[in-house]
């Protein structure tokens, strides 16, 4: 599935009115609580101009990379409306570990077990999750991997695959760069990379709630270049998860 | 629960325009503000928006209506926006990323604490203007701007030098004045010489007869400024000459303006040099002398807070050094009886450019005549000790074994001195690179300054024709880098008792002194002053203009900043120094101290490169 969702070419309109209609059927699925009431806030129409329209800079902090297999350690995200991130909305979760920490994946994230025991249930960091994304479009670095560790968790928990609406920094970078004729070196696309090329400060990396401010830095660097007006349409910055199409 | 927002309180923690924000009330400040992307090339603020923006990353400038640069943000540095502005403050001249507290919010954490008030205040008042940080406490600076044509007698009484004393004293009377200027009778108009209540004083007390011409008893020749010197100026000219009146002449036509007496300059204030001056000159031995020169800090002070800029405070303070050390050396002279042969007192460093200040050090040397009696130089010798030792005494640091005539290579007969500026300016090893500044930075005191001039002549000449000492001078410029860092922060000195300040003088000052003294050899110039170095290039050629303007004026924004902290640690009972913390100072001099290096850094990168290449 990820192959696919890499494939996809985001810069076609998204379809956006099969995609409310997904929504909603996930929507009807979905137990009462913060999940469906994401999943039945309007999203905004993909001819919305980006500076008009709100978003949530989303980072998962996980035990490895296949969502089958290995877990959310934390859920960290900020607000963003247009270009502008707000620091009062900025939050993140640490999830209780099941099992034990990985050691490969604590050096990375210094979330030990003894931390990870001191998190939440998963379900209340997705429930915290879901009240802060409704009626705003996600944006992640790398969003495959956030839809990928989201819908499974999802799915598991409450017996959907929530179709979320996704702004990839990624792909966006990788496409600037590209029409720029600029060559994109060896992990010339991790967010790291990317935020040095925008003049963006270095921040402690794998922080989940600094990695979703580092994404949403991206993210407004990017519409500053590609829209230095704000008019562009949503639908021109959102990342399709193409099993919709 | 709430993610911790740590590494940006860090950064805020870092910014001392916050310091007013107690710890406890930081996070609520994090918690509140918003962040913006601005691409280079958009406008600041974005959509005209009010509240208090704190640059993260990038530059932003800020313009007046007329475009004129006001202020240059960069990384830390913080500016509130009281209301929305009608048009763009200025352009985002590298992408930036900053943390903005929108006037609701702002007004949300004035109600829970009252000190993100005095942030505000604080960069509120703050004048968006280029010479505000120049701006002292508010003191009458009339004197230092004031052109002299604005105070001085215009129309002065002008007679013929033919005229008897006993004439010249019934015009004085008649007329009500002090001075009476005098032409020669071949040239009316035109004067020649001055007759003042104080000639007259002195013709009475010798017994000289009223009858006899005047032209006897004058003081000739005369000592003139232009009507557009700033009365400053004329202040320091009447100290340096010991008089008390200047003609005045027109820059046109030189022909005669007015008279300017030190009355005039008296009514206003600052006159505080020229009484230290006459009071240095009047004392009678070494204790006159200590008790005298405590008032030096103050001085400076006074000078600081009347908004004088560092060319005056420097060429003030060097000037009541110069007379401490005439005076010393007559004292000396009046207690070791006459010298055995001509001689004089030469001043390097520093004081041999004019540019000392409150914190400053010893730099002289002596020259002696070649035709001196056997066993001259043991005069010379009890000399160097006791006016080093009475320079030492009234706060001038001695500095032994630097350049310091008690060691016999600071003391040597002209032709001796002839030769060693010979050897060092024409085969200089890196190690008399250090020797060769001080050769050229040269000027006399006291004494015989015809046994210096015409070496220092020479040595222009010697050192103008020779790569060797050019490239040794220009690689001593470049070898002294500006303190900034990659990121266009400064890079503070690291250990010792000035760990975390910035060594004005060193890293400041020096690279602009040295980079003068190149550019001033190439043009032949025999100036000492770095300023006037920088003017002379400029006229000559080897500079552009441009560069000599910023660099005088990156010079005296630098030594205006030490000034400044020299005067707030005197005030503050603290002794003077040349360390200086940043963190200290606010955004705005800041920013132009980042423009002032980053000025000198250019200038090395170019200026010197085009000069090697212009001569070579």
């Amino acid at each position: 599935m990820v192959c696919a969702l890499h494939n996809a070419d985001w810069r076609r309109p998204p379809g956006h009115w099969r995609f409310c209609r997904a929504r909603r059927r996930a929507a009807r699925h979905a137990p009462a609580g913060p999940l469906r009431a994401c999943l039945e806030a309007p999203l905004p129409p993909s001819g919305q101009p980006v500076a008009a329209s709100h978003f949530l800079a989303v980072d998962l902090e996980t035990t490895g990379l296949d969502p089958e297999h290995d877990r959310i350690l934390s859920i960290g995200w900020v607000a963003m409306d247009g270009p502008r991130i707000d620091l009062a909305t900025a939050d993140q979760r640490l999830v209780r570990a099941e099992g034990p920490v990985p050691e490969a994946s604590a050096v990375i994230h210094r979330i030990t077990d003894r931390r990870a025991a001191s998190g939440v249930p998963l379900e209340e960091a997705l429930d915290a999750l879901f009240q802060a994304l409704a009626g705003r479009v996600m944006v992640a670095h790398h969003a495959a991997l956030e839809i990928g560790f989201l819908e499974q968790a999802c799915q598991r928990l409450y017996g959907v695959r929530p179709p979320l609406a996704i702004v990839d920094t990624l792909r966006l970078a990788e496409t600037a760069l590209r029409r720029a004729g600029q060559p994109i070196p060896a992990h010339g696309l991790r967010l790291h990379t990317l935020r040095a090329r925008y003049n963006l400060p270095a921040y402690r990396a794998h922080d989940a709630l600094f990695d979703a401010i580092a994404a949403g830095e991206l993210f407004a660097a990017l519409l500053s270049r590609q829209s230095p007006d704000g008019k562009l349409p949503l639908g021109r910055v959102l990342f399709r998860p193409a099993w919709l199409w | 629960m709430n993610g911790e927002l740590e590494e940006i309180r860090e950064f805020l923690d870092r910014c001392p325009d916050l310091a007013p924000l107690p710890a406890a009330s930081r996070d609520a400040f994090v918690r509140r503000l918003t962040l913006r992307y601005l691409r280079e090339g958009s406008t600041f603020p974005p959509e005209n928006e009010p509240g208090l923006w704190i640059v993260r990353t990038g530059t932003i400038e800020l313009r007046d209506d007329r475009d004129t640069l006001r202020d240059r943000l960069g990384e830390g540095d913080l500016v509130h926006v009281p209301e929305a502005p009608s048009h763009p403050l200025g352009p985002v001249t590298e992408d930036a990323l900053i943390y903005h507290l929108p006037l609701e919010r702002a007004r949300e954490l004035a109600a829970l604490d009252g000190s993100i008030a005095q942030v505000l205040a604080a960069d509120a008042q703050r004048p968006l203007s280029t010479d505000g940080a120049t701006h002292g406490h508010g003191g009458d600076n009339r004197l230092l701007t004031t052109p002299v044509r604005a105070l001085m007698t215009p129309h002065p009484v002008l007679a013929v030098s033919t005229l008897s004393l006993r004439e010249a004293a019934r015009l004085m009377d008649r007329a009500d004045i002090s001075a009476l200027l005098l032409h020669t009778p071949d040239r009316p108009g035109e004067p020649c010489g001055i007759l003042t209540d104080t000639d007259l004083r002195r013709a009475i007390a010798n017994d000289i007869d009223p009858e006899t011409p005047v032209a006897d008893s004058m003081a000739h020749p005369l000592t003139t400024v232009h009507r557009g010197t700033p009365a400053f100026e004329a202040l320091l000219c009447m100290a340096r000459h010991d008089i008390h009146h200047l003609p005045v002449i027109r820059e046109a036509d030189d022909t005669l303006a007015g008279i300017l007496s030190s009355t005039d300059l008296i009514r206003h204030q600052g006159t505080s040099a020229v009484y230290l001056v006459r009071d240095l000159r009047r004392a009678d031995d070494l204790e006159g002398l200590k008790g005298i020169m405590q008032a030096l800090p103050r001085l400076q002070t006074q000078l600081v807070d009347s908004g004088a800029d560092a060319l005056q405070i420097t060429q003030t303070i060097t000037m009541v050094i110069d007379t401490l050390t005439q005076r010393l050396i007559e004292l000396c002279e009046r207690d070791q009886g006459s010298p055995p042969c001509a001689y004089a007192w030469l001043a390097s460093g520093s004081q041999g450019r004019h540019e000392q200040t409150v914190f400053t050090d010893q730099d002289t040397a002596i020259i002696i005549a070649d035709d001196g009696p056997k066993g001259a130089d043991g005069w010379f010798e009890a000399l160097a000790r006791k006016v080093t030792a009475g320079l030492d005494a009234c706060g001038i640091r001695a500095c032994p074994g630097d350049v310091d005539p008690t060691h016999p290579d600071w003391r040597r007969p002209a032709a001796d001195w002839a030769r060693e500026m010979e050897r060092v300016l024409q085969h200089p090893t890196p190690r008399d690179a250090m020797l060769a500044t001080h050769y050229l930075d040269m000027r006399v005191i006291h004494g015989d300054a015809s046994l210096f001039e015409p070496l220092h002549q020479r040595a222009l000449e010697t050192g103008a024709r020779h790569e060797a000492l050019l490239s040794t001078l220009a690689d001593q410029a470049r070898d002294l880098p500006p303190p900034l860092g990659f990121f266009r922060q400064f890079v503070l000195e690291d250990s010792g008792e000035h760990a975390d300040t910035l060594d004005l003088k060193m890293r400041g000052l020096l690279p602009i002194v040295a980079m003068a003294r190149v550019f001033a050899l190439h043009a032949g110039s025999a100036a000492r002053n770095t300023v006037e170095r920088l003017r002379a290039a400029a006229r000559a050629g080897v500079i552009h203009e441009a560069t000599a303007d910023n660099l005088v004026d990156a010079w005296l924004f630098i030594a205006g900043l030490r000034a400044r902290h020299q005067s707030s640690q005197v005030r503050s009972g603290q002794a003077p120094d040349n360390a200086l913390d940043p963190a200290g100072l606010s955004t705005l001099e800041r920013s132009h101290l980042k423009t002032a290096f980053r000025l000198v850094s250019d200038a090395r990168k170019t200026a010197l490169a085009d000069a090697e290449r212009v001569h070579g």
